[in-house]
């Protein structure tokens, strides 16, 4: 019997369904986690041996099966290349993402049913990853996502839960409807003589006869495509539909579910797009078929979300909301790259070589972001559950309870942002140069690679900020009651910490020898056969031929600068310890008479603050924060539009100027 | 319209409320009001007859026989008149209306006597402790006769901690002093900043307060207070020294002889260039132009020369007695400086050009600080703050003192408001003072320079004298005593008034303008904390902790 990767991936998803059966009848807590555990773990080294096993194995057409009852609905399991890439993360980050959830669950009795939903929620992803059905099995998975999922949120942290399950629930329906309508717009228009359902809606043999479709029906097609990249765009979250439902989601939601939700669910959506661009469309049907236009549609959806979730995150205050922005901007900066790939693929050689530098750079980071991402939800679900409130500002120096925490959420805060040499850089770094390089082709991507690396610099003052007012500066709750707001516990629970470290060592591993993740990417996206990934792979070939800054000893720079760091911190280190010095710590200097409180420290919500006050200025548009409940507005007119003067003293001291004479 | 005139418009409009009324024949007039109308009179005298706040003053006068004293003063500037409304406060528990709604800029001024006399403002907008130190016990006032001068108080508390305000919803606090890179003295200012922008401020000072006041009602004499007095500053100390010696020749009647008159005014207006150098040259340095700060202190220097040649010293020049001066110039000496003028005057105008002209100093200077003539009204704001806003306040043509009366200069003003028109009026004053030294040592004749003084000066009368320091006004205000020294004297350096208006200059600006802002009034917190500071060159150093300084100072 040959051992395949659909196999082996079936396997893990009937244990998946075993175990959601199995830990909705147990009771015991620690009996169910356990479980819980063990099964997700099971399952992810399933999913990593059928990684591997696409990407050193032959190519497959996948296995067909069939419903018991229903004889006619044939569908097929196909594990390719990009299915691989996403399962890659999924492997990766699921047992942790469970072990933290045995943690944040013991605490919570009103989530007894946690650990099955959200085996459900995951059988539901791996079901989208690997079914290459485009009707009714997929509208199956999709709904059981979305009820998972609108259970999940709605159980979650705070009132405002209902609503945003409400959201999710609705947007995620509509997408559902949005994607199906597409697909059978495309099965209606074909041409089959005596089709059976799995002809009509197999994706496989849709994709094969995509060619003739176009020929026959451009217009169609194109709306076709257009309700696909709505309907996944609703899903991944793009500009405005992700507003709608994905800050107020992730907020809402249960931290280890917002993590799963930010590094896997929501990212079905880029699985959707990446099919539907790059494998749907036939590579020879360019006339009829815009391929530039298209990809600078998605490019430019990509770039609004990017500008728009990067500028939310900037003035939020909520430190969730922080990340699910940020992530949204995440899947912004993709949506370019992707755009990048699809409008230039088809150009010419040295153009296919840089669109496949774009995918392979998003892909990376795609990976890069997902298991960082689960580090900073589960970084903060363990600070949330510390500190009571969620507004940044409130507190602050958690740094000194949670030590390791605040280690790990460095680490993925710097990577995040995408700072050399932490592996955030490395899909950025092939983002940028390929959308720069690309815009020798389509002049339209020199602005969006401006907008992508003006993003990434705001970035960074996101993640200072989310890292710098969480843990840093000297330990402090800002509130009035503050016995009932502070319930500080120091990491007593090795659930919480372990997932954190656990997933900062990959991250650390990934950004010391980032060729590994590299060679994975390229290696699966050979094993991509269909539409475009047939150039993609050519591109792969053709790599070493053009400068894309990937010679040899590319994937070693990032060791040596770890290196180079580490030699230097040790220089350092022997050069403070000699001759007697000794260690000074010192009270931040407060000009010699303030107190040191928490009036005097600078909060994280007055960065950037003058720049976020003039773009709010120049842009009448106003994105109004509703929780911004820190803002004052500074235009507010006194009397006769003047500012009110104040006497040498205090500040709320007016002038009288109404005297009686 | 003369001073007679003011009372009987006033006496027409408020019923009954004042009591008698001083109309002296120099310039000065006394109003004696009742208690309950005193905000009246001075809403009136402020707004309807737009009069310039100068100060408070308060007196316990109850070894006399009498109640505690509080008067308020008022310049008529276009008028040429200066005016005290005087009304008395009850001996047992002393409260006074509060003027501060209607008149801003009494605003330090009666939490002054607040903390100093106990004598309450009642519906002060802001009562909170100004003068007294953190640690001071409450319901002690240092400047009632009653209280030694050199005695602690029991009950001082170190460890006290003042009770600041809450900053506005949206600020953090940022404090600004008492020791800091731009301060050459210590002050407070807790300012409350949203994102980079200064959205208002508490000020916290007289961290230096000494109690020079109280030294000179209790230990000094007559003539021993000018050299107190010029001690009061160490910029402009020799203005303290000629209105203090104004104020009891004020007070007392005493002429002092012409040719002393115009030694005062050279040696003020040779003070009024060095100062005027030194601020040009550190607001060039505030805002990084270092080459003409050392410009301007290479220029300033034969003017400490020629200072120290006239009086012996570099600053502080020791130069009146009552009734006259101490120093006379030679012909030498005068040709002498002569001579520095011309050169001073040349090296000047290359300054000036090459500031003018410079366009990063203009850049960095203006719309920064902005005191328009609104705010120069309501806090009574002085000197080149004031004439930067096109308000022409000097005393100098004011209220003639010395022989400026005689002589002919121009009063520069600017339209801008802001730290750049300070920079120019102070740039252009230097040749009016160049000019005003030049006709008095033409003008000059030969004379005595000192009045003999045969009589006592007679006790419990009120005299007041304004002279212009570079800065602006300085106010003092004696009530002649026994004993050869005065009962009260009440000093109001420019920067008392100035600083008042800081919080509304630097308020929606940003922080990096709060330095400008700041240095732009040249604030001198000694002058208005009226200190004095004791400079030991041992060569060792000892720190000494709190209970040792506080054993120091018992002894």
């Amino acid at each position: 019997m040959i051992i395949n990767a659909e196999k082996i991936i079936i396997l893990g998803m009937l244990l998946l369904g075993l175990g959601a059966i199995i830990s909705f009848f147990i009771r015991d807590f620690k009996i169910k986690s356990s479980i819980g555990l063990l099964i997700s773990f099971v399952v992810s080294v399933l999913t990593i041996t059928a990684v591997y096993q696409v990407s050193y194995g032959l190519p497959s057409d996948g296995i067909i099966l069939s419903l018991p009852l229903f004889d006619f609905l044939k569908f097929r399991v196909h594990v390719d290349g990009v299915s691989a890439i996403f399962l890659f993360l999924l492997g990766i980050v699921l047992p942790f993402i469970f072990q933290y959830s045995t943690a944040y669950v013991k605490s919570r009795p009103e989530m007894k049913n946690f650990c099955s939903i959200a085996f459900l929620l995951t059988l539901s992803v791996y079901g989208l990853l690997v079914v290459a059905d485009t009707f009714i099995i997929l509208g199956i998975f999709w709904q059981m996502l979305v009820f998972s999922g609108w259970w999940l949120i709605g159980n979650g942290e705070n009132k405002r839960s209902k609503n945003a399950a409400k959201n999710f629930f609705i947007w995620m329906q509509i997408g559902c409807v949005l994607v199906i309508c597409g697909a059978v717009l495309l099965s209606v228009i074909c041409n089959v003589s005596n089709p059976s359902y799995f002809e009509l809606f197999d994706f496989n043999t849709m994709s094969e006869r995509m060619g003739d479709t176009i020929n026959s029906n451009p217009f169609i097609t194109n709306v076709a495509v257009l309700m696909f990249l709505l309907g996944f765009g609703i899903k991944l979250g793009v500009v405005p539909f992700g507003l709608f439902w994905l800050p107020d989601s992730y907020d809402s939601a249960p931290s280890p579910v917002s993590a799963l939700f930010s590094a896997i669910v929501s990212k079905t959506g880029l699985y959707g797009l990446v099919r539907t661009f790059l494998n749907l469309l036939p590579e020879n049907a360019t006339e009829m078929f815009n391929y530039q236009i298209w990809g600078i549609i998605l490019g430019s959806v990509g770039a609004i979300t990017l500008i728009v979730a990067t500028w939310r995150a900037l003035i939020e205050n909520e430190i969730k909301r922080i990340l699910a922005y940020s992530s949204m901007a995440t899947a912004g900066l993709i949506l370019i790259s992707l755009g990048v790939c699809v409008s230039i693929l088809p150009l010419s050689d040295k153009a296919s070589v840089v669109a496949t530098s774009a995918i392979i750079g998003a892909f990376v980071h795609f990976i890069n972001h997902g298991i960082v991402n689960a580090i900073l939800f589960i970084n903060t679900g363990v600070v949330l559950s510390s500190v009571r409130s969620r507004v940044i500002g409130s507190f602050a120096g958690l740094a000194k309870y949670l030590p390791l925490s605040c280690l790990c959420g460095f680490i993925a805060s710097l990577s995040a942002a995408g700072l050399p040499p932490l592996n955030g850089f490395t899909g950025k770094w092939f983002i940028y140069t390929s959308a720069i390089k690309s815009s020798t082709n389509v002049p339209v991507f020199a602005i969006l690679s401006g907008v992508a690396i003006l993003a990434g610099i705001a970035t960074v003052v996101i993640f200072v900020k989310y890292f710098g007012s969480i843990y840093l500066s000297k330990p402090m709750v800002r509130s009035d009651k503050q016995s009932d707001n502070v319930r500080l516990f120091i990491e007593r629970d090795y659930n919480t910490i372990l997932p954190q470290i656990g997933l900062c060592f990959i991250t650390l591993i990934f950004s010391v020898f980032p060729q590994m993740l590299l060679n994975l990417i390229t290696k699966l996206l050979i094993k991509n056969p269909h539409g475009f990934g047939k150039l993609i792979a050519k591109g792969i070939h053709r790599l070493n031929e053009y400068d894309m800054g990937m010679h040899w000893g590319f994937g070693y720079a990032s060791a040596g600068v770890f290196a180079t760091m580490a030699f230097a911190y040790s220089v350092a280190t022997i050069f403070s310890k000699s001759g007697n010095s000794r260690k000074i710590s010192a009270e931040p200097w407060l000009c010699g008479y303030q107190k040191y409180n928490q009036y005097t420290q600078y909060p994280a919500s007055q960065l950037c603050h003058e720049l976020i006050n003039k773009v709010k200025q120049a842009v009448p548009l106003g994105f109004k924060s509703e929780q911004n409940v820190e803002m004052i507005d500074t235009d507010k007119d006194e009397n006769d539009g003047q500012n009110p003067i104040q006497t040498g003293c205090g500040a709320g001291n007016k002038i009288n100027r109404d005297n009686d004479f | 319209m003369n001073a007679a005139e003011i009372v009987i418009k006033l006496k027409r409009s408020c019923n009954g409320a004042i009591q008698s009324a001083d109309i002296c024949g120099n310039g000065r007039f006394y109003i004696h009001v009742e208690p309950d109308s005193l905000k009246d009179v001075c809403g009136r005298i402020f707004r309807d007859l737009d009069a310039r706040f100068v100060t408070s003053i308060g007196a316990d006068e109850r070894e006399y026989g009498k109640d505690f004293l509080v008067a308020h003063n008022f310049a008529f500037d276009k008028l040429h008149l200066l005016c005290s409304v005087m009304t008395r406060a009850d001996s047992e528990s002393p409260f006074v209306q509060s003027i501060s709604d209607v008149v801003p800029a009494s605003n330090w001024a009666e939490r002054e006597f607040r903390d100093l006399l106990g004598i309450e403002p009642i519906g002060h907008v802001y009562p909170k402790r100004l003068v007294l130190p953190d640690g001071w016990p409450d319901g002690v006032h240092p400047l009632r006769k009653d209280y030694p001068w050199n005695k602690v108080p029991e009950g001082f508390d170190e460890t006290r901690v003042f009770n600041f305000d809450e900053p506005p919803p949206g600020c953090v606090v940022v404090p600004f002093g008492p020791f800091h890179p731009t301060l050459d003295e210590p002050a407070h200012f807790r300012l409350y900043v949203e994102g980079e922008m200064v959205r208002g401020c508490e000020y916290r000072g007289f961290m230096v307060h000494r109690g020079i006041e109280k030294l000179g009602d209790s230990v000094l004499t007559y003539n021993e207070i000018p050299m107190a007095a010029e001690r009061i500053c160490g910029i402009c100390g020799c203005v303290h020294n000629v209105a203090y010696a104004q104020a009891v020749e004020d007070a007392a009647g005493i002429k002092p002889p012409k040719r002393a008159e115009y030694i005062r005014t050279i040696m003020l207006e040779i003070e009024r260039l060095h100062s005027h150098l030194l601020w040009v040259g550190l607001a060039c340095h505030i805002s990084g132009f270092d080459t003409l700060f050392m410009q301007c202190f290479r220029i300033r220097e034969p003017v400490m020369w020629i200072a120290e040649k006239i009086s012996g010293n570099r600053k502080t020049y020791s130069l009146c007695v009552i009734g006259g001066v101490r120093w006379e110039i030679t012909d030498a000496l005068a040709d002498e400086l002569k001579a520095v003028l011309n050169e001073l005057e040349k090296s000047w105008r290359a300054v000036v050009s090459a500031v003018e002209k410079d366009k990063n100093i203009q850049k960095r200077t203006r719309d920064v600080g902005i005191a328009d003539k609104k705010l120069i009204k309501e806090m009574s704001l002085l000197g080149p703050v004031a004439r930067a806003a096109g308000a022409p306040i000097d005393c100098r043509k004011d209220h003639p003192y010395a022989a400026y009366a005689d002589l002919d200069f121009d009063i520069v003003t600017a339209e801008t408001c802001d730290v750049w028109g300070r920079l120019k009026v102070r740039m252009y004053e230097v040749f009016e003072s160049i000019k005003i030294i030049r006709q008095c040592l033409e003008k000059m004749e030969k004379g005595p320079i000192q009045a003999e003084i045969k009589e006592e000066i007679i006790p419990g009368r009120f005299g007041m004298s304004s002279v212009e320091a570079p800065r602006g006004e300085s106010h003092h205000f004696v009530i002649t005593g026994e004993n050869n020294r005065p009962r009260r004297w009440r000093v109001r350096a420019p920067t008392y008034q100035n600083l008042q208006g800081v919080p509304a200059m630097i308020k929606d600006s940003p922080l990096a303008d709060m330095t400008l802002a700041l240095a732009s009034i040249d604030p001198c917190f000694s002058c208005t904390d009226r200190l004095e500071t004791v400079d030991i060159n041992t060569g060792k150093i000892k720190t000494y902790t709190a209970k040792e300084l506080e054993k120091l100072l018992q002894k």
